[in-house]
């Protein structure tokens, strides 16, 4: 197995307050890595050290075989990141934000402008298109920050709280996505709060505590059935059954190249 | 506070005041130290208190500079000619606050205040506005008001007390006036019919009287600055106190009506139509390689911030207008109107990542130097600038062209070019320095960035050194050196722009990248 992210010994304060101490783990290619732990657990921390917006105090972190470093613009082209504590530039539309990722990262505009809709029909922001940022909600915020780490297909996606705040069927649409991206070989690193989905996405998941990773816990084979499954009625029971049929499947287009 | 200590209070005041009332008051209390208290740890977030000891040194030189000047005209100066001036700056402080959205004061969000338990917006509203005097800026103009009032009527104590009531009521009639203006040029959208009303007709009213006093003599007479005047020269005291409260009445009550309305509406966004979409789409994917797109996205988001937007129309529109129609004779007026058009941009060069605020992480993101979109936001704004410039230059050239000399209009251009390069190194350094989350779709901003007094400053310097270099090569040496220093002044400027600074923003925005980020989370 290809050793795709490594963290050695990773520590990081804030004033006298440690977020991160002394935290290690090593990720293979094509594999979806939880990371679980309580409010302050320095889940954040550990996932903007390795997009290279933060510098650790002590410790490495190397992904795809490169050190990160702030500044190190190699290495970016092949790492998306998203986050709901960072946000997007708030005068320009979706679309803008969407084209202006894409170009940065070198696609051809063609390319750009296809993938954009793509992803905007993905995570159905298609009707707010052409609106200022500053007037979505979070949860569309939240979405079109996931496109924009997704639309130059990284080869390492950094995934803060990617399923806060998502309704249903986004929810199940990004899960999908996700799946999807791993199997292609994507590395995808996520942290969260909702134990279901990281038992259902992830290869294995890491818990922090206080700055400690008290436990590594490989989960069960992802040999399941493709995640959209879950919409016929067999997989599906009780509340989320009704829901469905209430509101009805949400389209799962995946478009190719992801 | 500790409840102990608040519940003590308490008791002690219910003892002179009703319960009711006084419980209010508390509640006040409270909040004003909790704002008080939340504006100085954002100060010293922003400088430090070496930065605002600087700020505070700066404006006292000014005082002592201005005071020392005014006392030499101001001796001779009729309560008329004072009149003019007061009006004339009146006036000019109403616009700039309209088109900047900076009016000097310390501007409270009351949107954000509105989930505190509170005591009615009324109250809330009163003690912003009061705390709003707590700046710099108008703290100093009050000083000077007490100058001008013991240097025409000799000091006392009711001469005090007449100055600060005087200053109050003209620079309230200043902010409240603007605050209403600010509303229309932000395009904010009132929800009842009756606001709409007032509003539109507060507009009029407003206009009409700047319109008015700008034309008739006569009607000066009521004009706030025309007020003040007779106030500070000791002419009169209860009338011009009693209009001037009047005003200030007026215009409170109206401005308390609408932004009620505002508050708690959420129409203060803007939206982009759809219609929109396509040709934005184009915009930034149309010749995708150049210019790049960060800097397409510079300029977006200067036009899309509606003070940089008004202030480009109108410095534009102003500067193509007043030149065509004053046919200016020499140089030294447009030498003067560059000038002016670089400093209103001031605050705008002296923060250049305040309108993306927390979203410059995505800058570090991006694959490319990270000194590249930084430098393309400067471009961008440069852009801005030239085009202003470019109306006035075209302006000149169509109604003086014969009257200017060549080498005049090459002293004038070599200004403009090394002005804006002086501008943009300025800019880039401050701010890496000093950044501070602006908002754009707010109605104001709020405060005052340490580059929006620094780019000021420096510009005069500039101005100061280029002038008399030049005049002093023309007379002196031959026609080629003066054209060689032409020359080499904006040369200079754009390798130290292009070369040196280059490397520096290079290491300072990757070392000082968290604090940066932390400091445009606003």
């Amino acid at each position: 197995m290809i050793v795709s992210v490594s963290v050695t010994d990773l520590s990081k304060a804030y004033g006298k307050s440690l977020a991160l101490n002394g935290v290690s783990f090593r990720i293979e290619s094509g594999s979806v890595y939880g990371l679980i732990g309580p409010n302050g657990a320095g889940k954040t921390t550990s996932l903007a050290i390795l997009a290279g917006l933060i510098k650790p105090d002590s410790g490495s972190a190397w992904i795809l075989g490169k050190r990160v470093k702030a500044g190190c613009s190699e290495l970016r082209s092949k790492v998306g990141f998203s986050s709901p504590q960072f946000p997007l530039f708030d005068y320009l539309t979706g679309f803008e934000m969407l084209s202006t990722f894409g170009l940065m990262h070198g696609l051809p505009s063609g390319q750009v402008r296809e993938r954009s809709k793509d992803l905007l029909e993905l995570m159905d922001l298609q009707a707010a298109a052409g609106q200022y940022i500053s007037h979505y909600s979070q949860g569309m915020r939240h979405k079109l920050g996931l496109a924009c780490a997704l639309i130059h297909s990284p080869d390492v996606l950094l995934l803060d709280e990617p399923f806060l705040g998502l309704d249903p069927a986004s929810n199940l649409r990004l899960a999908c996505v996700l799946q999807t991206a791993a199997g292609k070989g994507q590395t995808i690193i996520l942290s969260s709060h909702n134990m279901a989905i990281v038992e259902r996405l992830c290869h294995r998941a890491g818990i922090l505590h206080k700055g400690v990773l008290k436990r590594e816990i490989v989960l069960e084979s992802k040999n399941t059935p493709h995640l959209s499954s879950r919409l016929s009625t067999e997989h599906t029971a009780g509340l989320e059954k009704a829901f469905w049929k209430t509101v009805g499947s949400p389209e799962m287009n995946i478009p190719d190249w992801i | 506070m500790p409840f102990a200590a608040l519940d003590k209070k308490r008791k002690l005041l219910e003892t002179i005041i009703p319960p009711g009332i006084c419980l209010e008051s508390i509640r006040m209390i409270v909040l004003a130290k909790l704002l008080l208290r939340e504006r100085w740890r954002e100060l010293k977030l922003h400088g430090g208190w070496l930065c605002h000891a600087g700020a505070g040194l700066v404006f006292i030189l000014l005082s002592g500079a201005l005071s020392h000047h005014a006392a030499i005209y101001m001796k001779q100066a009729s309560a008329g000619q004072t009149a003019v001036f007061l009006t004339a700056v009146w006036t000019g402080w109403v616009l700039f606050a309209a088109l900047t959205g900076k009016d000097l004061s310390w501007r409270i969000n009351r949107k954000r205040l509105r989930i505190l338990p509170s005591s009615g917006f009324n109250r809330l509203y009163a003690l912003t506005f009061l705390l709003g005097f707590f700046s710099f800026p108008l703290l100093f103009s009050l000083c000077v008001v007490q100058f001008w009032m013991n240097l025409k009527t000799g000091p006392s104590i009711s001469g005090f007390l007449t100055a600060a009531a005087g200053h109050f009521f003209f620079a309230a009639t200043v902010l409240l006036s603007a605050s209403m203006l600010r509303l229309a040029v932000c395009g904010c959208k009132l929800q009842q019919r009756s606001s709409k009303a007032i509003f539109a007709i507060s507009l009029i009213g407003i206009g009409g009287s700047i319109l008015i006093s700008m034309a008739y003599s006569n009607a000066r007479m009521l004009h706030p600055g025309h007020l003040l005047s007779l106030l500070i020269s000791g002419e009169a005291c209860l009338i011009p106190l009693a209009c001037l409260s009047a005003w200030f009445l007026f215009l409170f009550m109206v401005d308390v009506r609408i932004q009620r309305d505002i508050t708690y509406s959420e129409l203060g966004h803007q939206h982009a139509p759809e219609s929109c979409v396509l040709s934005k789409e184009s915009l930034l994917l149309f010749h995708p390689e150049w210019p790049s797109p960060i800097f397409r996205i510079g300029v977006l988001g200067w036009l899309r911030s509606r003070s940089a937007l008004w202030l480009f129309i109108w410095g534009t529109a102003f500067s193509f207008l007043w030149t065509y129609y004053s046919k200016p004779g020499d140089g030294y007026y447009f030498i003067a109107f560059i000038w002016m058009n670089l400093l209103f941009h001031s605050y705008l060069r002296g923060n250049l990542l305040g309108v993306d605020r927390s979203a410059a992480w995505i800058y570090y993101m991006f694959p490319c130097r990270i000194e590249y979109p930084l430098s393309s936001k400067s471009w961008s704004l440069s852009l801005l600038q030239a085009t202003m410039i470019a109306s006035l230059m075209a302006a000149g050239l169509l109604q003086v062209h014969s009257v200017i000399d060549p080498a005049a209009w090459g002293w004038i251009a070599s200004y403009a070019v090394s002005a804006i390069l002086c501008g943009e190194i300025l800019g880039l350094s401050l701010s890496i320095k000093f950044p501070e989350a602006v908002d754009w779709t707010s109605q104001f901003d709020g405060g005052m960035t340490v580059g929006a007094l620094i780019v000021p400053v420096i510009h005069i310097v500039f101005l100061l050194l280029f002038i008399p270099a030049t005049a002093y090569l023309r007379q002196i040496h031959t026609a080629s050196m003066y054209w060689t220093f032409l020359l080499f002044v904006p040369l200079l400027l754009l390798i130290a722009r292009s070369g040196v600074l280059k490397s520096w923003i290079h290491t300072a925005m990757l070392r000082d990248m968290e604090i940066i980020l932390k400091k445009l989370e606003g």
